[in-house]
C-alpha cells in the first residue's frame, strides 16, 4: 500500500532537538527522549518501531501536547506546543488512539461515545449528527449505534475509538500499538480502516507497532533506540536491513527473515523481499529455472 | 499437577438484562508438565476460562478438576491452589498494587514465608528470568513504566511464586520482538527442565505452534477445536471461519503447495520452513 500521492512538501509535524526527562517520585531522572529531530508531512503513513522503553509512547504524547519538551520544540500545523493557547487546536488536529480502547470509551452507547468530543466543541446538533453518521459509516459500525461500547468485541471497541477521533475531523491519527490486543480478524479490520483514511482522505497516520508485518504496510518507518532515532526510510529499505534490526533485537518481516536464512543456504534471492507473496513468487521462479 | 474442567458453564451477571454466557459446557484437560495454547477470537471466553483454573471465578455449572478431584469452596484449598497455579493477567495494571517494582515482585515470596534475604534473591532471580535485571527498575513504580516493561514485571511477579502451573493471558501483547523471543525460550526451558506446566492465551499461532503439546480453540464460549498443533492448524478453513489465522509460514507452505511445490503443510517455524524449502530444492543435507 504505497499511497502517499498527496503528501505535501511543508512539514505538518516538525520536531527539533526534543529532549524529555521523567522525574520519578524517588528523585530519579529518566532521559526518555535524547535529541529527536523529525519532520512528518500531511498525508504520510509513518510506522514507529523500536525496543521496549525506547521512547515511542513518550514521543507520540508530545505530538498532541500530552507531554511538553524538557528541551527542544514540537510544532503541529504551524502551532507550537510551547503555547498553551494552542492545545485545543493541536488536540483537535491530532487524535490519539491508545493501546487499550477501554481507557478512552466513556459513554453508554456507541453513538454518544463518538459524539462526545464533538459536543465538547459545542457544535450545532445537526452537524454533530452528520459527522457521527459519517464516522459510523466509514468505520463499518452502522447498526451498532445504540450498543453499549463496553459490551463490544475488542476490534469493534477499537474502531469506535478511531471513529471518535475521525468525527473530530482530526487530520492526524496518533496510534499507540492499536492492534496489540486484537484477534487476527480485528487486526485486519482496523488496519484496513486506517489505511483507507490515509489513502482516501489524506489523513496523516503515525502508528507505533511491534509487528514488522504492520510496519511493512507504512509509507515510511522510523526506528527508535534509547530515546533517539536510529533509522528512517521506506519499509523495503529498512525491513531488509536485518543487521540494524537484529542489533536492536528487533525483527524484519517473516518473509525477510526467511529469505535471509535461505540466502545463507545459497538460494539466489534478491535483496528486497519483505512480503510473503514476494517470497513465494521468487521461490517458484527459482524452482522453474533449476 | 493436573488441571481440567468438566462441562464448565459460566454466566456473567446472571438474571440481569446483561447476562452473558461466556462459557458453555467446556471440558478440557491440562496434563502435568505439558505446554498448552489457548486460542480463540476476541470475546470467545479465553480469559473467563483461565480464571477458573486458579479459582478466581466459580463455575455457574460444571466443575473445575484439580488432580482429578473437583475443586471445592474451602478457603485453605483455594489458597493452596493459588500457590501452585500462577496467573499473569491480560492487563498488567489489573495485577499491580505495590509502590515499587521490588515490592510487587516480592509479594509472593514474602507470602510464602521467605526471609528478606531470600526474598531479595528471589526478586533478583525473577528479574533475570525476564531479562530486566540490568534495567535498574526495582525502586520505580510499576505503574510508571513503558508498556513492555510493565508486562515483563507482571510476568516476573508471578514467576517469583515458582508455581507448578503457569497461566499467561496474552503475555506478548506490547513486547518487542526480542522480548517475545526471550519469553518463549524461557517458557520452553522452564517447561522442559523444570516440568513447569504452561497454558498460554495468544492471538499469534506462530508463537506457540512449534512448542505446544496441545492447542485449544474457543469460539462463542464453546471448545471448537482441540488437539496437537498439526491437528488444529491443518484445519485452515475452519480457523479462518472463526476469524483466526494460520502461522504465516504455514500460509507460505500452503501457497507454495498450491503452486505445485512438494512441501509439507505442517510447518510452523522459520527453521522448519527453511528445512522444507531446502528439501524441495534437493538440498536436504544442509542446515
Ligand atoms: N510515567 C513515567 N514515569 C517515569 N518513567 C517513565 C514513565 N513512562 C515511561 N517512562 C520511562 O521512559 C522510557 C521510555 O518509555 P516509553 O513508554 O516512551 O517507551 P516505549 O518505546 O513506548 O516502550 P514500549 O514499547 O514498552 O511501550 C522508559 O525507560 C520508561 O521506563
Ligand atoms: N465482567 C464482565 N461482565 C460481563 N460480561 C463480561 C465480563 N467480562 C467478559 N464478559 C463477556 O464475556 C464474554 C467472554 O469474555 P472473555 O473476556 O472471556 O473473552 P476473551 O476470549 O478473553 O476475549 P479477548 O481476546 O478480547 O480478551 C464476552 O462476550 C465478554 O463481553
Ligand atoms: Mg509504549
Ligand atoms: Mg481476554
Amino acid at each position: 500500500m504505497d499511497n502517499h500521492h498527496k503528501v505535501e512538501q511543508s512539514p505538518f509535524i516538525k520536531i527539533e532537538g526534543l529532549h524529555y526527562r521523567y522525574e520519578t517520585e524517588g528523585g530519579e531522572t529518566i532521559e526518555a527522549l535524547d535529541g529527536i529531530d523529525l519532520e512528518i508531512r500531511q498525508g504520510e503513513y509513518v510506522a514507529i518501531i523500536g525496543p521496549n522503553g525506547s521512547g515511542k509512547t513518550t514521543l507520540l504524547k508530545h505530538i498532541n501536547a500530552l507531554l511538553l519538551p524538557s528541551a527542544g520544540s514540537v510544532t503541529v500545523s504551524g502551532l507550537s506546543t510551547a503555547d498553551e493557547a494552542n492545545f485545543p487546536e493541536i488536540r483537535r488536529q491530532c487524535g490519539m488512539i491508545f493501546q487499550n480502547p477501554d481507557n478512552q470509551l466513556v459513554a453508554t452507547t456507541v453513538e454518544e461515545d463518538i459524539a462526545f468530543g464533538l459536543e465538547n466543541l459545542a457544535l450545532p446538533s445537526p452537524v454533530i449528527r452528520e459527522r457521527v453518521a459519517e464516522a459510523l459509516h466509514i468505520l463499518g459500525l452502522t447498526g451498532l449505534e445504540q450498543h453499549p461500547p463496553h459490551l463490544l468485541s475488542g476490534g469493534e471497541k477499537q474502531r469506535v475509538a478511531i471513529a471518535g477521533v475521525l468525527a473530530m475531523r482530526s487530520r492526524c491519527l496518533l496510534m499507540d500499538e492499536p492492534t496489540a490486543m486484537l484477534d487476527p480478524a480485528g487486526q485486519q479490520e482496523v488496519l484496513a480502516a486506517v489505511h483507507k483514511l490515509n489513502r482516501e482522505r489524506n489523513i496523516t497516520v503515525i502508528h507505533v507497532t511491534h509487528f514488522p508485518e504492520e510496519a511493512a504496510l507504512a509509507g515510511r518507518i522510523v526506528v527508535m533506540d534509547r530515546g533517539t532515532i536510529v533509522g528512517d526510510g521506506p519499509p523495503r529499505q529498512l525491513l531488509s536491513r536485518l543487521s540494524l534490526l537484529h542489533r536492536l533485537e528487533l525483527q524484519g518481516t517473516m518473509a525477510a527473515e526467511l529469505a535471509a536464512l535461505l540466502r545463507q543456504d545459497g538460494f539466489a534471492l534478491n535483496g528486497e523481499i519483505i512480503h510473503m507473496r514476494e517470497l513465494s513468487g521468487a521461490l517458484c521462479a527459482l524452482a522453474q529455472k533449476t | 499437577m493436573r488441571l481440567g474442567t468438566e462441562n464448565l458453564t459460566y454466566i456473567y451477571m446472571p438474571g440481569t438484562p446483561f447476562a452473558t454466557a461466556a462459557l458453555k459446557g467446556v471440558t478440557i484437560d491440562i496434563e502435568p508438565g505439558s505446554f498448552n495454547a489457548l486460542l480463540g477470537p476476541s470475546g470467545s471466553g479465553k480469559s473467563t476460562l483461565i480464571q477458573h483454573l486458579n479459582g478466581l471465578l466459580k463455575p455457574t455449572s460444571g466443575r473445575v478438576l484439580v488432580d482429578g478431584r473437583p475443586l471445592g469452596n474451602d478457603r485453605a484449598e483455594l489458597l493452596a491452589l493459588r500457590r501452585q497455579v500462577g496467573l499473569v493477567f491480560q492487563m498488567p495494571e489489573q495485577q499491580f498494587f505495590a509502590e515499587s517494582v521490588f515490592d510487587e515482585i516480592a509479594f509472593a515470596p514474602r507470602n510464602l514465608g521467605l526471609n528478606e534475604e531470600q526474598v531479595k534473591e528471589r526478586v533478583q532471580w525473577s528479574l533475570e528470568l525476564v531479562g530486566l535485571e540490568g534495567k535498574n527498575l526495582q525502586k520505580r513504580s510499576p505503574f510508571h513504566l513503558s508498556s513492555g516493561q510493565k508486562r515483563l514485571v507482571a510476568i516476573a511477579s508471578v514467576l517469583a511464586l515458582q508455581p507448578k502451573v503457569l497461566i499467561l493471558d496474552e503475555p506478548t501483547a506490547g513486547l518487542d520482538p526480542g522480548g517475545r523471543r526471550h519469553l518463549f525460550s524461557l517458557l520452553s526451558r522452564l517447561n522442559r527442565r523444570e516440568k513447569l506446566t504452561v497454558l498460554i492465551v495468544t492471538h499469534h499461532p506462530e508463537d506457540v505452534a512449534a512448542l505446544a503439546d496441545q492447542c485449544l480453540v474457543l469460539s462463542g464460549g464453546r471448545l471448537a477445536l482441540a488437539g496437537t498443533p498439526e491437528e488444529v492448524f491443518s484445519q485452515g478453513e475452519e480457523l479462518q471461519r472463526l476469524g483466526l489465522a494460520l502461522p504465516p509460514v504455514t500460509c507460505l507452505m500452503n501457497e507454495l503447495n498450491a503452486q505445485g511445490a512438494p512441501v509439507p503443510g505442517a510447518v510452523f517455524s522459520l527453521e522448519q520452513a527453511r528445512r522444507a524449502i531446502n528439501n524441495w530444492f534437493g538440498r536436504g543435507e544442509e542446515p
